[in-house]
């Protein structure tokens, strides 16, 4: 089965890089036939609404199929998601669009016009890859990572980076991640997410006796928790006041 | 008081000797030697170790320790990682092949990284970029690792603190907490 060609227009480079890892996670899970494109022949696009909005003849100049990420002028409801990307939303998207493309297959990609690169207008949300997914987690799965993530995941962001490294060391789950790192379990999750969708995580099911033994109520996550020993702990946050951080 | 001792290791030239001094809170002590290898533009080089100090408000002392970069030392590598905190392996983008590099100290601290928590500091990314930080985590997902990879530039002490912090989390969330 021939290729579909997707690509993005005048997105911020962090959500490029955040569809391009959904389109290769896609295509593993899902057996999706899409591929991400840097460049021309589009089948599709991804492309900001704002940018849209601010170039009403884009739909003229490209005749393929165009995402539009939050509400757009003339864009239809199937071709409307919500900004940020929601994972799933945008999977259900990518499958209705490879379905109802046969046609396009046949005749090739459409080649999107330079210029609407040049004229579209730059939209940036200030939303993150991190940000931009909302994973819900499930009882009794722990998650470690099986490869570092790339710069584009971090950011630089030092609770990223925090929550990366325990994930490196431990199957954690979203609970015991966010009590370790001290992050908010809401941020825990949507980095889960992320790292999901990039396909850099091993998901491990908890064995039935580590769930039996799981307390219900009170103290739901400390019971089940790692603890280093005292001492280490206060030597790290010693070092730590040492060094500044 | 207690002593505890984390060591920096990497090819000649990394930054080993740099990178303490960042750090440490006394001058370090180096056992520097010219340099007489002619493949690397170097005047001198950690023939023994490099040592520096951290002194804690709690009484408590961090040894640091700069492993010497040339693989015929590593059996000092063997003696100083054991009971080591954790580990520091900087690799220079620079050199021919960084990521045999990177290989050399995977290898030579190989038992001791089944367990002891470790990152990898790579230096001179902006000035020669074409080995990426995704190579090096392909490289270590060959060997079924995950450490953490940073971009540094250990002249400057934010990085050499960063390269630190990331290595006291490895540390905190330690391999002996068994969760599986």
């Amino acid at each position: 089965m021939s290729e579909l060609r997707l690509g993005a227009v005048n997105l911020d480079p962090k959500d490029v890089a955040y569809v391009r890892a959904l389109v290769r996670l896609f295509a593993h899970t899902e057996k999706l036939d899409w591929i991400y494109v840097d460049a021309a022949p589009y089948h599709a696009v991804v492309a900001d609404a704002r940018a849209r909005a601010a170039d009403p003849g884009f739909y003229e100049r490209f005749t393929g199929v165009v995402l539009s990420l939050g509400d757009a002028p003339g864009a239809s409801a199937a071709d409307t998601l919500a900004y940020p990307i929601r994972a799933n939303e945008f999977r259900d998207w990518l499958k209705l669009r490879q379905d109802s493309l046969p046609d396009a297959r046949v005749g090739g990609a459409q080649a999107l016009s330079p210029s609407t690169d040049t004229v579209m207008v730059a939209a940036s949300s200030g939303a993150s890859p991190v940000s931009a997914l909302v994973y819900t987690s499930q009882e009794g799965r722990r998650y470690k990572l099986r490869r570092w993530p790339g710069a584009e995941l971090l950011r630089g962001d030092p609770g990223a980076m925090r929550m990366a490294t325990f994930l490196s060391r431990n199957a954690l789950s979203v609970a015991q991640l966010a009590a370790l790192t001290g992050q908010m379990e809401e941020a825990c999750s949507r980095f889960v997410g992320v790292l999901q969708a990039a396909g850099l995580l091993v998901e491990i099911v908890a064995v039935p006796e580590q769930q039996e033994r799981a307390p219900s109520t009170s103290r739901p996550i400390a019971l089940d928790l790692p603890q280093l020993p005292p001492a280490r702990v206060g030597l790290m946050a010693s070092l730590r006041r040492h060094l500044g951080l | 008081m207690k002593e505890y001792k984390l060591l920096i290791t990497g090819t000649m030239g990394a930054g080993k000797t740099t990178a303490i001094r960042a750090i440490s809170d006394t001058a370090p002590i180096v056992t520097d030697v010219a340099n007489h290898d002619s493949s690397v533009d170097k005047a001198r080089t950690t023939v023994g170790l490099d040592y520096g100090v951290l002194a804690l408000d709690n009484g408590d002392r961090i040894r640091l320790f700069g492993t010497p970069g040339q693989a015929r030392f590593d059996f000092l590598w063997q003696i100083l990682a054991k009971n080591a905190l954790g580990l520091v392996i900087l690799v220079d983008n620079a050199r021919p092949d960084p990521l045999a590099d990177l290989a050399m100290f995977l290898d030579g601290f190989a038992t001791h990284l089944e367990t002891l928590p470790c990152v990898i500091g790579v230096g001179r990314t902006d000035t020669h970029p074409a080995t990426t930080l995704e190579h090096y985590a392909d490289a270590l997902e060959a060997r079924g690792m995950v450490f953490p990879i940073l971009p540094v530039d250990v002249r400057q002490r934010a990085d050499v603190i960063s390269l630190i912090d990331t290595l006291l989390g490895q540390i905190e969330a330690g391999m002996d907490m068994d969760l599986q």
